[in-house]
């Protein structure tokens, strides 16, 4: 089968940054299935962020290709959706509802059908009654959720996350893993999920690719997650997993 | 930041008390402190000739008042402010939109902004007046010129100050580029084209008495100007209060309108 994103030996470099010539990114090679969720796990500024988005489209690649569902990436597409760690990615001039109808405006959907759309979704994502609420009336957990139900609401089948949850209390953080297991069991959306959190990778992934340290970073090893879902730190293999997974990113951390 | 849900709530008599209170805390208290400071320092000169004492100013802005000059000159001002002021603001947000977004315009104004917004409008008067004459066409070209730059470098620095999450948030759902301007762009900068707006007319009242005072039969500055000549000291003081407060309410006034029409969009995150 066809891989839903493929990296073929792909290097990046900022383009016009003369001063460092440095790449970012040196021959990176990855192939994500239909369906899968893969975390992407490196030490802080290795790059992770620089792979989320050139599947996203934000970046190009200088050298090589990143392919997804037998494509070639050369712009944003709406099958690709990111969910950013910083809430600035919401429009603070809108609720929480006009925020999540924000995908269906620009694809001309009208009105009503738009916003019972967009209803679903906060309510999947547990923000029913919050959503005339604007979002500096939102914790940082109900904004991340309605980053979520946003990017839900239009016709992605790629969800990309870029640490959403980094900047969140642990018990929030938590809950949000939790849930986001659950609507992605239920949807089956492929899922590139970045973090530099190890428990966060074992607890969602069903593969963990590991990352060099940067620059010039690259891929080092992908693992299987082979624990049942739901999962938890509590499962003995967890720990096998966390300590194998330690040993990878420990040599890397800078 | 957000009234709405305290605007919803019934105005109750102990509400009321409070407004009152806050009121009387944040305005009349600190007048009341400047007037007895200037009453004390007026008797301390003792000359009420040349440093009149708040109470016989008073007694002047009656006066002015009542034989209709403070109005007429208040007037002549401000209908040149209030031209001057939105003629440049419109310009300064025009320019300053277009600079944030096109780099090619950013390239070319860059170096003239940044020699003009150090030329005060001050300097041009002279200039202004031999080119465009002593009426009133010189006076609105020099508040426009006193508005625009200051709002532009203000709206262009917001267009930059936008986060790229922002952008590429919406990148991500296929925005077009009128889609992007409008719905993200232009939102996204209106703190900055109200905080740009609040200096600007700042600049414009300060423009105007200048201007006023070198070459005008009407106005504040004119009010200031020929009462000094004719030693009437308290007519000057009374221009000067009128000044202020015009000063104040007009900003007031501003910033209720911006927070009327545009309150949602200066909500911090």
């Amino acid at each position: 089968m066809d891989p839903h994103i493929l990296f073929l030996d792909t290097s990046f470099m900022y383009p016009g940054r003369t001063r460092t010539r440095e790449w970012v990114l040196q021959r990176f090679n990855l192939a994500i299935g239909k369906g899968e969720f893969h975390v992407l796990l490196g030490p802080s500024g290795c790059g992770k962020t620089t792979v989320l988005n050139l599947v996203a489209g934000f970046e190009h690649p200088s050298l090589g290709e990143v392919w997804v569902k037998g494509r070639r990436v050369t712009a944003p597409g709406v099958d690709r959706v990111v969910i950013f760690q910083s809430s600035d990615s919401l429009y603070p001039w809108l609720t929480a509802l006009q925020n999540a109808e924000f995908g269906l405006r620009i694809a001309g959907m009208p009105g009503p059908e738009r916003t019972r759309r967009a209803l679903n979704f906060l309510r999947l994502v547990g923000l029913a009654g919050q959503e005339h609420k604007f979002p500096c009336q939102l914790s940082g957990g109900m904004k991340q959720r309605v980053q979520l139900a946003r990017a839900l609401a239009g016709n992605a089948d790629t969800l990309l996350m870029d640490e959403p949850f980094g900047a969140l209390d642990a018990q929030t953080r938590s809950l949000l893993q939790t849930e986001l297991v659950q609507l992605w069991q239920q949807t089956r959306y492929t899922m590139l999920f970045v973090t530099h959190d190890i428990s966060e990778a074992i607890l969602l992934a069903d593969r963990v690719s590991v990352m060099t340290s940067g620059p010039g970073a690259t891929l080092k090893e992908t693992i299987d997650v082979p624990l049942g879902r739901p999962r938890s730190v509590a499962q003995p293999e967890f720990g096998d997993i966390y300590v194998r997974l330690n040993r990878l990113l420990g040599k890397e951390a800078a | 930041m957000v009234s709405r849900s305290s605007a919803q709530s019934e105005p109750t008599s102990s509400r009321v008390a409070e407004r009152a209170l806050y009121y009387a805390t944040v305005y009349v208290l600190p007048s009341a402190i400047l007037i007895a400071f200037w009453d004390a320092a007026a008797r301390v000169y003792g000359h009420p000739q040349l440093f009149p004492p708040p109470l016989s100013t008073f007694r002047t802005f009656v006066a002015a008042v009542r034989d209709g000059s403070l109005w007429a000159n208040s007037v002549a001002s401000m209908v040149r402010i209030m031209a001057g002021f939105s003629i440049g603001s419109v310009f300064g947000v025009l320019i300053g939109l277009l600079m944030g977004m096109l780099p090619a315009v950013r390239y070319v104004l860059t170096p003239y902004i940044d020699f003009l917004r150090f030329v005060s409008a001050l300097a041009w008067i002279t200039a202004f007046m031999v080119w465009f004459g002593v009426g009133e066409t010189s006076k609105i070209l020099l508040l426009i010129y006193a508005t625009t730059f200051g709002i532009a470098v203000n709206v262009a620095e917001g267009v930059s100050a936008i986060p790229t999450v922002k952008l590429r948030a919406a990148e991500c759902f296929g925005i077009n580029r009128r889609q992007m301007f409008v719905w993200v762009v232009l939102p996204a900068c209106v703190p900055f084209i109200v905080a740009g707006m609040r200096l600007a007319l700042q600049n414009s009242f300060t423009a105007i008495i200048a201007a006023e005072m070198l070459a005008a039969n009407r106005g504040l500055g004119f009010l200031i100007m020929s009462s000094r000549i004719f030693l009437q000291t308290d007519r000057t003081y009374v221009a000067i209060v009128a000044l202020g407060v015009l000063g104040f309410l007009t900003d007031f006034l501003l910033m209720r309108a911006a927070r009327g029409f545009a309150g949602r969009y200066q909500l911090g995150d």
